[in-house]
């Protein structure tokens, strides 16, 4: 293995120098510049030291530190695109392989050469670009290295250039998923998986490819070349304010038979901890109880992320107000212009750190249940089994219902402009597909609606906790989508799962709290795992609001110490001052506009008096007693004792009678009568 | 997915910040049954939700010890005393081993659960006295509040006093401010749209509400005084100086009724709630939207007006 492995860096070195001599040697003018394109190629150039949101993912390589290997690639590209190897996909190359390029490189020696020469062609193109810019085009700062990745048949090469892939020719930028970088899969469906995980922004399309419903797509750039197109451009975007970039389907090789693939899961994205790379917007749908469709636009959320972030958009701010995994959802009124054009959100967070937020703009979208976000969120492609819906323009409507009705989705419904779907598109709802369909060869625009024979295993309902952690009693419910799915067998723990009536998996115990249970599709690599969890038995209360001399929780009031003694009590508005055992218990109720008084007071209360007892009607004011409870003699000589006394001697000065005129009541009352009278004299 | 299956997600993780509720309440598609006619008809479902767990003591939000989250209240039975009976009101935590321990301590008594829109399902037990129901709680091994709505509107601050709130200034500057006045002409109390620098200016008195980014800000200016208040206690501030009423009591139907722009402050209307475990009935009587609470004793009644510093109409 070491011999090719010394020719391969000889020959690379070689070349290597032979280019940078010839490069350093050979002048370019900028007349020649024309001349040295085909005539079918369009260029796109962005300024190098565009920011992030400036360039368009198609055409902006990551700009990494060196040194470089392809895991270091792998770290920039959509987690999706990582994922086969992640979730042991059925790949057969060895680990090592991904990170050796010159192992690659053997088999690609006569490619060699001509990737060089494309290479030293760029480096020409750049620098002829550079000169026919303008000079307040700031070029020259540019990061002083980047990656390129070119590639070729089926795999590719990654080469470190000085500073000028950024203006390679689009031609030339053609990125493969990197699932295929990494080992060769001779599975069908490796192949539909990988187009269908890579991301679209990272895909480069050559122009003549490019399909008429894309045909939008370069519009929105900023074109190196001058043309008619790029000036009407320059005119009316602001650089400042440039138009996201529209979608591009995944490039296609019809080289590969598509065969079963293990479930496609969602990996989530490493938190951004640079916010260089822009997150991602997904549209949302939701029908309220009169089936009338709402959309939305659903910003992305990591963790690394402010809960709360400014956004500007269109030259106005707005504040994102972070949930769990996404913002708020935006609503826009010229909703249609956006799904059509994309939205591009940016705002800086409290360190200082830039993010931003792209919808990239499309003519076709599909949506379907998400299970972090309720309704309809778009999605990269129709799955089998699983209901959808479809937007789209109205032009497109037609081929899409044709491919529908090709993909075996018989009953859906449309919704057009009454159902609240936004003007120029249409919605199909029910879109659920029972057949796979093979994408055409290249770029196909219906990509998104031909759905993969993918075997997927879904978990969905039930009271899910967090990630894959389910509420005892409420598992989830256990689906196998894809195509095929008869022959598989699946298993849950590993017994065989039962199909319910209602179509879904179950083995005995599966929704036991415990251990992980593991769902597996025999002789395949297609596996999911969930756990159940119990929920806690306490909570413990605390103070979460403080008054004075009490806390509450809920409905729980917590009396502090010193006010423990205190205790509910009722009595008739009639006889608002309450008096207790002490001299200096009393009382005066608070006047209320009711029949009885409520409230805690800090006394036992043995006696209610009426409000002003030496003014009262003695016909109809009487003294209520409420416990026998006898004098309790203090030295206090305080201004509540002697209001206590002047209480109790205004009652008896009046003669108001007991309520219940019992002799006991009436002894008691005596007792406190000379008791008061006494304090008042040596008072 | 209901309210119900919300209120076991807030149980069994306790506590959370309020993106991890916003978050919840997305994934577990609440059924978005919200009428157009309701007071909060107008808000998104989550902060409809929201306030529905809080006024009825399921969860705190944004309080002591959850600060910018959520927090679940434990297992609380609310006493509730009434003529001839008293009402227990199941609040806090609910997990169906719970609910099935407090089933088996029934002990004969009924239990009652009625389903609600935006809110969990109202679980009451009702009893000749006291003592049953506290024996109930503690066989089900959950926590007992006697006399709820008493214990919770004695300690609560009066509306016209202001010494618990924040100093804090108007904002004086920024574009994206949304700034109104509480006014009230005749019998008609509305926002008045005016100007950040009328609001900031020195005779400028009364309630103020600063929006941005659909966040409200409430000030009341008092002479040299700007405190930040709850609204709604500011509007009864401003009530109170006017010696305005608007609460209506029935002592017939033991129903108390207002206008529903006068709201009562949260903890105040949690008392009310738990007088009969169910949010107010939302009615427009003479083109006016009116909120009426239901088994409302005359006490508490009595109470509420006083921490309100009201008197009936």
């Amino acid at each position: 293995m070491e011999t090719p492995i010394i020719i391969i860096l000889g020959v690379t070195l070689l070349a290597f120098l032979t280019w940078f001599f010839w490069r350093q040697n050979t002048p370019l003018k900028k007349a020649e510049l024309p001349q040295s394109l085909p005539p079918t190629q369009t260029t796109e150039v962005e300024p190098i030291n565009a920011a992030p949101s400036e360039i368009a993912p198609e055409t902006a390589h990551p700009v990494l530190p060196a040194p470089q290997t392809l895991q270091a690639r792998e770290a920039h590209q959509a987690p999706e695109q990582i994922q086969p190897a992640a979730l042991g996909a059925p790949t057969a190359a060895p680990p090592e392989i991904e990170s050796d390029i010159s192992l690659k490189a053997v088999a690609y020696m006569p490619s060699l050469t001509k990737l060089i020469e494309e290479k030293v062609q760029a480096a020409d193109l750049e620098a002829s670009v550079k000169q026919s810019l303008p000079q307040d085009a700031e070029i020259n700062q540019a990061p002083k290295e980047s990656e390129s990745t070119f590639a070729h048949e089926e795999q590719a090469v990654s080469v470190r250039t000085p500073d000028v892939t950024e203006h390679i020719p689009v031609e030339n930028q053609i990125v493969l998923p990197i699932a295929e970088i990494a080992a060769p899969i001779p599975a069908q469906a490796s192949e539909l998986h990988a187009q269908e995980t890579a991301s679209p922004e990272a895909t480069i399309i050559p122009p003549d490819e490019l399909p008429s419903v894309e045909s939008a797509v370069t519009s929105t750039k900023v074109q190196a070349l001058p043309s008619p197109e790029r000036e009407q451009a320059g005119q009316e975007t602001d650089e400042s304010e440039k138009a996201p970039q529209r979608y591009r389907p995944p490039r296609h090789n019809s080289s590969r038979p598509p065969a079963s693939r293990p479930a496609k899961r969602e990996v989530a994205r490493p938190s951004t901890s640079t916010s260089e790379a822009p997150l991602e917007i997904r549209v949302r749908l939701t029908f309220d109880r009169f089936n009338l469709c709402q959309i939305a636009l659903l910003p992305e959320r990591t963790p690394a992320l402010d809960d709360e972030v400014m956004v500007k958009f269109n030259g106005t701010s707005e504040c994102l107000m972070a949930q769990e995994d996404w913002y708020q959802d935006l609503q826009f009124e010229n909703i249609n212009c956006h799904l059509r054009e994309g939205v591009e959100l940016k705002g800086t967070l409290r360190d200082n750190r830039r993010v931003r937020w792209l919808l990239t703009g499309r003519d076709l979208y599909v949506l379907a249940q998400h299970q972090r976000a309720s309704g309809f969120v778009s999605t990269n492609r129709l799955a089998l089994g699983r209901s959808h819906v479809v937007l789209c323009t109205a032009e497109l409507l037609p081929q899409v219902e044709a491919i529908l009705s090709e993909a075996g989705c018989g009953q859906y419904a449309r919704l057009d402009q009454s159902s609240g779907v936004p003007v120029g598109w249409v919605g199909l709802r029910g879109v659920s597909p029972t057949k796979a369909m093979a994408l055409e060869a290249g770029v196909d625009p219906f990509y998104a609606i031909k759905p993969a024979p993918d075997l997927e295993i879904e978990l969905e309902g039930g009271v899910c906790l967090r990630n894959s952690i389910w509420l005892a009693g409420y598992p989830p419910r256990i689906k196998l989508l894809g195509q095929s799915i008869e022959g598989v067998k699946v298993l849950i723990d590993g017994k065989e799962a039962r199909p319910t009536a209602e179509g879904f998996l179950t083995v005995d115990g599966y929704d036991a709290a415990g251990q992980p249970h593991v769902i597996s599709c025999e002789g395949l690599s297609c596996s999911r795992s969930y756990s159940i969890e119990e929920p806690p038995d306490s909570w413990q209360p605390w103070p979460a609001h403080e008054f004075g001399e009490a806390t509450m929780c809920g409905p729980l009031v917590e009396l502090m110490p010193a006010a423990a003694s205190r205790r509910i009590f009722s009595v008739p508005m009639s006889n608002p001052l309450l008096i207790g055992a002490e001299p200096g218990q009393i009382l005066r109720c608070s006047r209320r506009n009711v029949a009885r008084w409520k409230g805690f007071v800090p006394f036992d209360v043995v006696w209610a008096l009426p409000a002003n007892p030496l003014h009262c009607d003695k016909k109809t004011a009487r003294i209520l007693q409420f416990a026998d409870a006898p004098f309790v003699s203090s030295k206090s000589r305080s201004k509540a004792a002697l209001k206590w006394c002047n209480a109790v001697l205004d009652a008896s000065r009046k003669g108001l009678q007991i309520d219940n005129n019992s002799p006991e009541s009436i002894a008691r009352w005596c007792e406190y009568k000379k008791a008061a009278r006494k304090i008042w004299r040596a008072s | 997915m209901t309210p119900n299956e919300l209120l076991l997600w807030l149980s069994a993780r306790k506590e959370g910040s309020w993106p991890q509720f916003r978050g919840a309440v997305e994934t577990l598609e609440l059924a978005n049954q919200g009428e157009e006619s309701e007071s909060d008809g107008s808000l998104p479902l989550h902060l409809r939700v929201c306030f529905n767990l809080e006024r009825l003591s399921h969860v705190e939000f944004d309080a002591n010890g959850c600060e910018d989250g959520w927090r679940i209240v434990p297992p609380t039975l609310a006493l509730s005393h009434h003529h001839d009976k008293v009402t227990g009101v199941l609040c806090g935590a609910r997990t169906p081993k719970l609910l099935s321990r407090i089933v088996q301590a029934l002990n004969g008594l009924s239990l009652e659960r009625t389903a609600q829109k935006d809110s969990p399902d109202v679980i009451r037990v009702s009893a000749p006295d006291a003592g049953v129901l506290m024996q109930l709680a503690r066989q089900a091994g959950i926590s007992c509040q006697t006399d709820a709505p008493t214990a919770l509107l004695s300690h609560l601050p009066l509306v016209n006093s202001l010494t618990g709130w924040h100093r804090d200034p108007l904002p004086n500057a920024g574009k994206d401010w949304d700034v109104k006045q509480f006014v009230i002409e005749k019998k008609v109390a509305r926002w008045r749209p005016l100007t950040i620098q009328e609001a900031n200016a020195p005779c400028a008195q009364g309630l103020f509400r600063f929006t941005r980014y659909q966040i409200p800000h409430y000030f009341l200016r008092e002479g040299n005084e700007t405190i930040r208040i709850p609204g709604a206690i500011g509007k009864y501030h401003v009530l109170c100086r006017r010696q305005r009423r608007v609460l209506k009591y029935n002592r017939k139907e033991c129903s108390l009724t207002l206008p529903a722009v006068y709201r009562p402050p949260l903890l105040t209307e949690r008392a009310l709630i738990l007088c009969s475990g169910f949010p107010p009935a939302f009615s427009v009587v003479r083109e006016r939207p009116t909120l009426e609470y239901r088994d409302i004793p005359e006490e508490v009644a009595g109470m509420t007006a006083e921490a309100l510093k009201q008197d009936f109409v």
